[in-house]
């Protein structure tokens, strides 16, 4: 009777431990189903993007071969627009007039009859003539190994072809009607060259018929370059003076050429 | 024949150093739009010295100003300038070079109140790198 009892005991701690363990692994196997579930959506994406990277756009590209505008003998045509974010690229091919350092800086690009502000532009690739006799080729977006500069390309005609940004265009920019109208470039001296296209001192003497005594210089030094009136000049401080210096300083400085090239890119 | 920098060779210099701001090219420019145009940040390359700059300039007077170079790759450091002062229409600040081999952009900004923090990442044009 004693043996049964201990029989019954043991029968019974064994049962509690089975079902015991049932419950654990019914808990084990049930989370794990939860984790399955929540991986499930990860794994159709992996279907259809293998790499596990964000979902890409199909990239919005119009190719132009007749954007052609030609004002004061200077050429410019549009070979490209695009959307990148919310920037409208907009790539032009446009000839330079002499070995200055010209760029656009002067454009607006009307959606719709809205006008979105020019941001700044980007280089593809060009052929530029220096001042010293030199022409080099310079191409930004890609390797190519040739030689940059060449006495031979000073018989071709100078260019740029510059990426035009134009910022927080709507997203379907490629549907809509689209004007880009090019009004102004600009050339503005090298740092070897600011104090000699300046000419400070044919400033200083146009200037001194007003105030007498008057003395400015040129200066470059430590990442600052610019011009300014002599601290030992009797002007020195005076916000007028400044003023009318500054006035004939940016006419000196700036090289500016308007115009109106203009161009119809709705993508029809 | 004139010295010259090229690549890293010209880190860390001024580009009139090794004669370098002589035939530079504008490769990158973003205007200083608040919102009215008041300058122009550029990224400048010299083909001889494969080299970067950042330059940052004023078209409208009453303005603190700043430019950064700002490069891709941590180990190589970037390269700022802040004026001080407020600068007049026409006058600029530009930075030390760096290797054009390594990818870097320009950065820069004006104030008509304060100086611009050094360095400045903001108003920044895309990155670049110029390899041969």
């Amino acid at each position: 009777m004693k043996i049964t009892k201990k029989r019954m005991v043991t029968i019974l701690l064994s049962a509690i431990v089975i079902v015991g363990m049932a419950y654990l692994l019914s808990l084990f196997m049930g989370s794990t189903k939860a984790e399955v579930s929540e991986i499930q959506p990860l794994a159709d994406m992996a279907n259809v993007n293998p790499k596990g990277e964000e979902p890409k756009h199909e990239p919005q590209i119009v190719l132009f071969n007749d954007k052609i505008a030609e004002y004061d003998n200077l050429t410019m045509q549009v070979l490209k627009m695009s959307l990148s974010g919310d920037d409208a690229i907009i790539d032009v091919f446009w000839e330079l007039k002499d070995p200055r350092d010209w760029k656009i800086n002067d454009a607006v690009l009307e959606i719709d009859s809205q006008s979105y502000s020019y941001a700044g532009f980007d280089l593809v690739e060009g052929l530029f003539h220096y001042s010293d006799g030199t022409a080099c080729k310079i191409g930004m977006q890609q390797l190519s190994q040739e030689h940059e500069c060449s006495t031979d390309w000073l018989e071709e005609t100078p260019y740029r072809i510059d990426r035009l940004v134009f910022a927080n265009v709507p997203r379907d920019l490629l549907s809509r009607s689209v004007q880009l109208i090019i009004t102004g470039m600009e050339a503005f001296p090298s740092e070897s060259e600011y104090c000699k296209v300046l000419n400070i001192e044919h400033i200083q003497k146009i200037m001194q018929a007003d105030f007498p005594g008057l003395e400015l210089e040129c200066f470059q030094e430590d990442g600052f370059q610019g011009y300014q009136i002599k601290e030992s000049s009797v002007f020195a401080g005076d916000e007028k003076v400044l003023a009318s210096l500054t006035d004939h300083a940016v006419k000196a400085l700036f090289g500016n050429m308007a115009g109106i090239w203009k161009f119809e890119l709705t993508n029809n | 024949m004139l010295l010259s920098c090229t690549g890293s060779g010209c880190d860390g210099y001024p580009p009139g150093y090794w004669g370098c701001d002589v035939n530079p090219t504008t490769v990158s420019s973003r205007y200083i739009l608040l919102p009215d145009n008041v300058g122009i940040t550029e990224l400048r390359y010299q083909t001889n010295c494969k080299a970067f700059w950042s330059r940052t300039r004023l078209t409208a007077s009453s303005y603190y100003i700043g430019a950064t170079l700002d490069r891709n790759e941590t180990m190589y450091q970037d390269y700022s300038i802040s004026s001080p002062v407020p600068l007049s229409a026409g006058l600029l600040v530009y930075t030390l070079m760096g290797s054009s081999y390594y990818s870097s952009r320009t950065c820069g900004t004006a104030n008509p109140t304060s100086p611009v923090p050094a360095p400045v990442y903001t108003n920044c044009g895309i990155f670049m790198t110029k390899s041969n």
